[in-house]
């Protein structure tokens, strides 16, 4: 299953719908759009997430690098699923990140 | 589930995701089990094909295979890429986990969670393959109605199971690693044990036990003292050790805690032992799930320690036998490679119609140090040497085909003089003899026209004249030095006279010391009775045939113990053309 992406920015924010799986394959795909979204130098990266099925440490790593990129950078992950969220606790990226069931407004 | 077979490239990784989760619904794995199980093998799959192939410029395949066995299910990863261990891979420590995010190191996240979604990671590597193995223990079926006596019953079951697919296996899987990680594996399912380890006295410090098979530790090696913490007591002792709480023994040592962060809190403990009463090693479980080991966990690990004793005994045979193989296959090879430059066709040089020639060569090895040859230098002249190298085996094999090509070319590049041909082969050897090797000779010239004969002596043997009258004379020495021994050695030529049915009769002390069981030797008197008996114009194969029984009939029961080399040349005469 590939995985679907799209985003817009606006005001200060960057949002990324996914939808599909994210791993090896399709990361660097999820990179480049991550490294547009942050030209503009958003205060916050919005990754809607609800209908993300699985996501491999590759998608960890792409956190990462919009953190180094941009480490004042608020990311918010709305509605992942349990199992990425087990993910998330497991690699100590829990508490890097901010997790809600509600789509922040902009900012 | 039939095995899947995919280039190995990142499009394989959704399809390999779809196989796990196939078989994991098959096995009846529950919801985050099944995710877990996935992302376990996608990371490691993601591994294989970045680091196994990609990045090592690599092309090849990656398959996949579940196995559902009783109580667990087993995903292989099998890959022909770098190899790529997951279990030396350093995982991100504690303190890496705290950092904040943009501060993080990038890498062993995925192996972190590879080996956190299963609940044992096995990797191994042989020159076919690298596999990876992923366990996932699965939950007993519900509990029967009479829990205590049904759980007692299906123990025992299970536990027959388990010796009878060791067993098994000891007759499929020839291969010891992956035999023994299997016994392992099936120790602590069947011990409901947390984790298992396989030691193995080390054979160069006898006194010290190092790990095998060691669940949870990686490569890591655990070396432990005979005497020392319980495996070492197990060592010492050579006893069964069931410690129910490790907190209250104080032989427990909980260095090896310290260092991997595994808590042990039940150990047991036996010894391998061998039918011939010799330690092997200790095979340790930790942490009986549901409580502490039993006696009968404790009879039932014996009975596994007589399985990986036969296993590990059985594979040391197999290396001994493969090294026996390998030597006697080299041996049988340098033998041919020896006799193959020895003339050994007869009758031989038919086109010269005066000579009668016949020569054999019984090595006491399968190889040995003794030559023979014979050669024309033009239509009338024969070159001939006999010669004994001063050792036996492959090194003496190799330096007399050393001296018989030096001799063979120094002889045919300027023929003039045999004594100049020995002094040259001399020299030549000198330069080339590390291992202060000899070579006793003597080597001759035919004139077939006048049947004079040139020679010289390296310290050899004397030869025999058989005359056509049937008198038997010996030649006379010339005198010179073994051959390869001191540099710049002159080598003098000698002549001698054959008569048209005289035959030229040369030997290697392998004749004349042959001993019988009284540890007498033949002698060279022996060769000259032989010789006298042969009566008028008997063949050269003839008086080798002669001289042969003569030495079988002296000899008896006793062993061959040198090289039986004669080369038997008969004139007969160019007038006879």
């Amino acid at each position: 299953m590939a995985l679907d992406i799209e985003s817009k920015v606006d005001a200060n924010t960057a949002r990324i719908a996914l939808s599909g799986e994210l791993d090896g394959s399709t990361a660097p795909k999820l990179r480049e759009t991550v490294d547009k979204v942050l030209t503009g130098k958003p205060a916050q990266l919005i990754l809607l997430v609800e209908k993300l099925s699985f996501m491999a440490s590759a998608g960890l790593r792409i956190i990462i690098f919009a953190k180094q990129k941009q480490p004042n950078l608020k990311i918010y992950l709305v509605k992942p699923q349990a199992a990425i969220v087990d993910t998330l606790h497991k690699t100590g990226f829990y508490d890097g990140v901010y997790i809600t069931d509600v789509e922040p407004a902009s900012a | 589930m039939c095995a899947l077979t995919l280039p190995g490239n990142l499009d394989a990784l959704s399809p390999i995701r779809d196989y796990v989760k196939a078989a994991a619904n098959t096995a009846g794995l529950d919801h985050t089990a099944t995710y877990n199980l996935i992302l376990a093998v996608d990371e490691i799959a993601t591994n294989v094909v970045v680091h196994g192939y990609e990045e090592a410029g690599l092309q090849g395949d990656i398959s996949i295979a579940a196995k559902n066995e009783e109580n667990r299910l087993v995903i292989e990863l099998l890959d022909h890429g770098k190899s790529y261990d997951p279990n030396f891979h350093k995982l991100p420590d504690d303190e890496g986990l705290l950092r904040e995010l943009w501060d993080r190191p990038i890498g062993g996240l995925g192996i972190m969670l590879a080996k956190d979604g299963v609940d044992d990671l096995q990797y191994y590597s042989t020159e076919l393959e690298n596999v990876h193995r992923f366990i996932v223990r699965l939950k007993p079926p519900a509990e029967p109605a009479n829990p205590a006596l049904k759980q007692a019953v299906s123990d025992d079951h299970r536990r027959l199971e388990v010796l009878l697919r060791i067993s098994k296996s000891l007759g499929l899987e020839i291969k010891l690693d992956p035999l023994l990680q299997l016994i392992v594996e099936e120790v602590t399912t069947a011990m409901q044990a947390e984790r298992s380890t396989l030691f193995l006295v080390d054979r160069r410090k006898p006194d010290q036990l190092v790990s095998r098979v060691a669940e949870g530790m990686g490569e890591n090696e655990i070396r432990v003292l005979f005497g020392i913490g319980i495996a070492g007591r197990t060592a010492q002792t050579r006893q069964t050790i069931n410690v129910p709480d490790v907190d209250k023994d104080t032989q427990f040592n909980p260095a090896f805690d310290k260092s991997s962060g595994f808590r042990t809190r039940s150990i047991l403990s036996a010894p391998i032992i061998d039918q011939a009463g010799v330690l092997l090693g200790v095979v340790q479980t930790l942490n009986r799930k549901d409580g502490t080991f039993t006696k009968d966990d404790e009879q039932f690990l014996e009975a596994i320690c007589v399985h990986l004793a036969l296993a590990l005994k059985r594979a040391e045979m197999v290396a001994a036998d493969l090294q026996a193989q390998i030597q006697t296959k080299s041996l049988e090879l340098a033998r041919e490679i020896q006799m193959g430059f020895l003339p050994k066709d007869f009758p031989a040089l038919p086109e010269f119609k005066d000579l009668d020639i016949y020569a054999t060569i019984i090595p006491t090895f399968e190889v040995g140090g003794d030559l023979y040859d014979f050669f024309p230098l033009d239509k009338d002249r024969l070159c001939f040497i006999i010669g004994d190298v001063s050792d036996k085996g492959v090194p003496a094999a190799l330096f007399m085909a050393m001296a018989r090509t030096a001799f063979k070319m120094s002889a045919l590049v300027s023929p003039e003089s045999i004594g100049g041909t020995m002094s040259r082969v001399n020299q030549f050897l000198c330069d080339s003899n590390p291992q202060q090797m000899f070579v006793t000779a003597l080597a001759g010239i035919l004139d077939l026209k006048t049947g004079r004969v040139e020679y010289a002596d390296a310290g050899h043997e004397l030869p025999f004249i058989l005359q056509a009258s049937g008198e038997v004379l010996k030649v006379e020495k010339v005198g010179g030095l073994v051959l390869g021994f001191i540099r710049g050695e002159e080598f003098r030529t000698g002549t001698m006279q054959l008569n048209p049915g005289d035959t030229l009769f040369l030997y290697t002390d392998g004749v004349t010391e042959a001993m019988n069981v009284k540890h007498e030797l033949f002698g060279v008197d022996a060769i000259e009775k032989a010789l006298s008996q042969m009566g008028q114009t008997p063949t050269s194969e003839a008086i080798i045939q002669a001289v042969l029984e003569g030495m079988r009939v002296f000899v008896g029961e006793a062993n061959q113990h040198d090289d039986i080399t004669m080369l038997v040349i008969r004139y007969c005469g160019r007038s006879n053309n």
